[in-house]
């Protein structure tokens, strides 16, 4: 096991939410392990190179590691914001639990205003968790909405307005246009004419997959896309290389034959088991990951609950109060439910009866017919519209749920 | 065949730590002959269960959002 964090694997979704308010300790993140786990830890190390050849991961100081087998799961690196001064000490990120205990720590040494920047998850979560605290906080975006193109639009505007209901500072649609470094603090001017000044910066603006180690080897990988692989986890054309998580491009057959990456921690655990188990069978037994992928966020108590892929939907329909599905061209794509876990484990069944793995889908299926033309409403813009013969979410709902088409603004 | 453990056989046990638990359900996902989440939203579980259900145990704790699943037993 080689990685480049001084720490051991440790549950990396708690520290938005509550390591940084303080209810949960650093040594309660730590990750138990069910199977005796026969491994050397190399942590501290950073690879810097595969040579797929000799089968070896080139690591620090000239030194080469052999492999029958290897695994790639780097994940993901914060992504910079042009400008940002990152070496001020009032400016963070967060990503590991080395960021967190800095973002925690330097809160707690006053009652400075922060801001953070970036409204997708990590930004929301850690605007939520600071306010929690009684802290004043702002979350600035460039989106129409907080977070934007993650979910369904009717409920980011949910969230958007549940976050000012809590306290939050929202500011939407706009860039920053500079950094003014301050003693009493970072003045930050953005581009509708407003300057924030605070004491604590979270920059939370997304990441990029940590693949810049692969550059020169034989693995096929993109700094967007990180590494392309087969659907049975293998890295393109190799037999002994797999790779698992938020670095891994991936068709996944239930979906689509398009390559994406899965940001989100459930995948990353199922994905591992995934691409571990087919690396010890082989390509020729292997078989594809065909996940439905799954996900959550907390946020000021509110749960919400992912199934699928939304973002593929270009239309959203209600399936009665909390619950939203999102369908494409192809059927239902997504479903999202707010504080009903029991209802999203129902849904979620029919989900995975309505678009079932390959292997598993019967020969001669007949796609559902439209019969009623009642239109789906689209809020925002961050997913796109399907094409005019779209049949209707309702077409591809689970047996007995019903659908209401989600009204303008509630 | 049942997943609670029969007497005296080896056994798994599972606790939930229920000021960790947010009842998201996803254990009920991954072990459905094992957890529930029931209709007045509280979550019932099995706390013994016999060793061909632990794969399905060790999957729901590993899935579990807010490690608020214990195993401890014979056979992990």
């Amino acid at each position: 096991m080689v990685g480049n964090e001084p720490h051991r694997p440790y549950h990396r979704p708690e520290l938005s939410k509550r390591f940084l308010t303080g209810r949960v300790q650093a040594d309660q993140l730590t990750l138990a392990a069910y199977t005796e786990v026969d491994a050397r830890w190399r942590l501290n190390t950073a690879a810097r190179g595969i040579d797929t050849a000799k089968r070896a991961l080139l690591l620090p100081g000239g030194e080469q590691l052999a492999y029958d087998g290897l695994v790639i799961a780097t994940g993901m690196e914060s992504r910079h914001l042009p400008g940002a001064p990152v070496s001020d000490p009032r400016v963070h990120q967060l990503r590991t639990l080395d960021d967190a205990t800095r973002l925690h720590e330097a809160l707690s040494t006053d009652k400075e205003p922060v801001v953070v920047i970036g409204g997708g998850f990590t930004g929301c979560e850690v605007a939520a968790s600071i306010r929690t605290l009684k802290r004043r906080v702002t979350v600035v975006t460039d989106g129409p909405a907080l977070m934007a193109g993650a979910l369904p639009p009717e409920l980011c505007d949910s969230i958007t307005r549940l976050h000012q209901s809590k306290g939050v500072g929202v500011v939407l649609g706009v860039e920053v246009l500079h950094w003014l470094v301050q003693d009493h603090g970072i003045a930050i001017h953005l581009s509708d004419g407003q300057v924030l000044v605070a004491g604590h910066v979270v920059i939370a603006v997304g990441g990029l997959p940590a693949v810049s180690w692969l550059r020169g080897s034989k693995v096929r990988h993109h700094e967007l896309d990180g590494v392309y692989c087969e659907p049975t986890c293998h890295a393109i054309g190799a037999t002994d290389v797999v790779a698992a998580g938020d670095v891994a491009c991936w068709p996944n057959l239930r979906f689509d034959d398009a390559p994406r990456r899965v940001e989100h921690w459930l995948n990353a655990v199922e994905m591992g088991r995934a691409a571990a188990e087919n690396l010890l069978l082989g390509p020729a037994r292997a078989t594809a990951f065909t996940p439905i992928p799954r996900f959550w966020t907390e946020q000021h108590r509110m749960k919400v609950q992912v199934a699928g892929q939304p973002q593929l939907g270009g239309e959203h329909g209600r399936l009665g109060a909390g619950c939203l599905a999102s369908a494409r061209r192809d059927g239902l794509v997504g479903l999202t439910t707010v504080d009903r876990s029991r209802e999203f484990n129902r849904l979620l069944a029919g989900l995975n009866a309505r678009r079932p793995a390959p292997s598993t889908r019967r020969k001669g299926f007949q796609e559902p017919v439209a019969t009623v033309r009642e239109h789906m409403h689209r809020a925002g813009e961050a997913m796109r519209p399907p094409p005019k013969s779209t049949p209707l979410v309702s077409n591809y709902l689970p047996a007995g749920v019903t659908l209401t088409p989600t009204s303008t603004r509630t | 065949m049942s997943p609670r453990r029969a007497l005296h056989g080896s056994s798994l046990t599972i606790s939930v730590n229920n000021g960790r638990c947010h009842l998201y359900g996803t254990c009920q996902y991954e072990a459905p002959s094992l957890f529930e989440l029931t209709e007045d939203e509280r979550l019932r579980y099995v706390t013994e269960v016999i060793p061909e259900y632990a794969d399905q145990a060790r999957a729901a704790a590993m899935a579990c959002p807010m490690r608020a699943i214990q195993l401890s037993g014979e056979r992990l």
